[in-house]
């Protein structure tokens, strides 16, 4: 939480001194905008950032940390949008989830992430492995969840379906839709 | 080396031998596939539940029903709901079926065992896969290709094609005209021998209005003759 409020104020201020300096360098030339044209709406458009990282902190542990090829941070929304992405999500007991995917939304009030685009994930703990189409991180409930097609492998187990949800860990999985668990064998 | 050093030795051998053919000799788990509309599944207890069009394959056995729990670990199964065994030429249908250890089966409710041309029901079967052995415990029904019977009890052990029938056991053939009854009886309907049933214990035939009593009877299945032991006594119907 105080990360992500001093990230948010970071980002305020880099938004207030790139339109600052835009104001500056376009007031010489350019008539007086109307004033319909200066809506702080149009002041706060989403700024981009490149090879950025985000990080959620609580009591001094991290509790996940984002890093992409770009992030477009929305100060109206408090949503930063970021492609490309890794992130990994530290769990309680020491392990973490590593992420990658191709586009994410991270809600910096909420700080829930949602994911698409050839979203896998693999487990340290256990080296499971994780494929969806679609994905989200809910904080709050500290679950995860999967849709557009879903594949979890642990051990000689694989689990399929349309959609998933599931603890932190992945081993409390609830399978909705074609739903099929394979245990021993090989896969088909 | 010390006498008991040596003992000691050779017993750790004796373990690692026989834990090393333990290994060698224990049989690999078959693959567990579970399939259905919803399925919850829990790594570390490995208890599958399952909702919606269930279908739990393992080996050759293929059960459906409409929800369904396996525990991965512990190999318990749980099926509800028009359940349906099939593996080989081998169906069992019931209300509910739970299944211990891939191989013992406890069906209840409507329950219904079809191998080949006879079929066995009763509210409760047992059935043990390797064995290739029923029971209906109480109120039992076999059903035969020429005929029907009831009993309280029944055993049937699927590759002998015989069954055992313990009280009150009532035997109808409509192809036979035949009605018999008895304390017990023995149905052996192997294609390699004759066909028969051997009724025994206050045993009594009726066919074609002639009754036929005796403390054993025998009837043959591929013809319509009968064998009467133990002071047998036949009473015919003046034509």
């Amino acid at each position: 939480m105080k990360l992500s409020k001093s990230t948010y104020r970071a980002l305020a201020c880099t938004l207030l001194i790139i339109a600052g300096g835009l104001y500056y360098f376009n007031r010489e030339e350019l008539p007086p905008p109307p004033t319909q044209e200066a809506k702080p709406a149009e002041v706060s458009a989403a700024v981009t950032f490149s090879g950025s990282s985000i990080v959620e902190q609580q009591d001094g542990k991290k509790q996940w940390e984002v890093t992409a090829e770009s992030v477009q941070m929305n100060p109206d929304t408090n949503k930063a949008r970021l492609v490309n992405f890794k992130a990994i999500l530290y769990r309680a007991d020491g392990s973490k989830l590593d992420l990658v995917g191709r586009q994410a939304e991270i809600d910096t009030k909420t700080r829930d992430i949602d994911m698409a685009g050839d979203i896998k994930a693999v487990s340290s703990s256990d080296g499971a492995v994780f494929t969806s189409a679609t994905a989200r991180w809910a904080a709050k409930e500290r679950k995860f969840y999967g849709g557009g097609g879903i594949t979890l492998t642990r051990y000689d187990t694989i689990v399929t379906g349309d959609r998933i949800e599931g603890d932190e860990q992945l081993e409390r999985v609830k399978v909705m839709g074609n739903a099929r668990v394979l245990k021993g064998g090989t896969p088909q | 080396m010390s006498r008991k050093l040596a003992t000691a030795l050779l017993a750790a051998l004796l373990l690692v031998m026989i834990a090393a053919a333990t290994a060698v000799s224990a049989p690999a788990d078959k693959p567990v596939e579970l399939t259905a509309d919803t399925i919850e599944y829990d790594a570390k207890t490995g208890v599958m539940t399952a909702q919606g069009a269930v279908k739990l394959v393992r080996d050759k056995a293929v059960l459906t029903g409409a929800n369904a729990r396996y525990n991965t670990k512990s190999k318990e199964a749980y099926v509800s709901g028009s359940v349906k065994v099939v593996r080989e030429d081998t169906t069992l249908t019931a209300n509910e079926v739970r299944s211990y250890n891939d191989n013992y089966l406890v069906a209840t409710g409507s329950a219904l065992l079809t191998k080949g041309e006879n079929s066995l029901a009763g509210p409760k079967i047992e059935h043990w896969v390797d064995r290739q052995y029923s029971l209906v415990p109480n109120n039992a029904r076999l059903t035969m290709p020429d005929g029907w019977m009831t009993a309280n009890r029944v055993e049937a052990f699927h590759t002998e094609d015989r069954a055992v029938a313990d009280g009150d056991v009532h035997i109808v053939s409509d192809k036979r005209s035949l009605d018999a009854t008895s304390d017990k009886a023995v149905y052996y309907g192997s294609k390699t021998e004759q066909g028969k049933v051997v009724m025994s214990g206050n045993a009594r035939a009726v066919q074609e209005g002639n009754v036929l009593t005796g403390k054993t009877l025998t009837i043959y299945l591929d013809d319509k003759a009968m064998d009467a032991q133990g002071r047998p006594k036949l009473v015919v119907k003046p034509q």
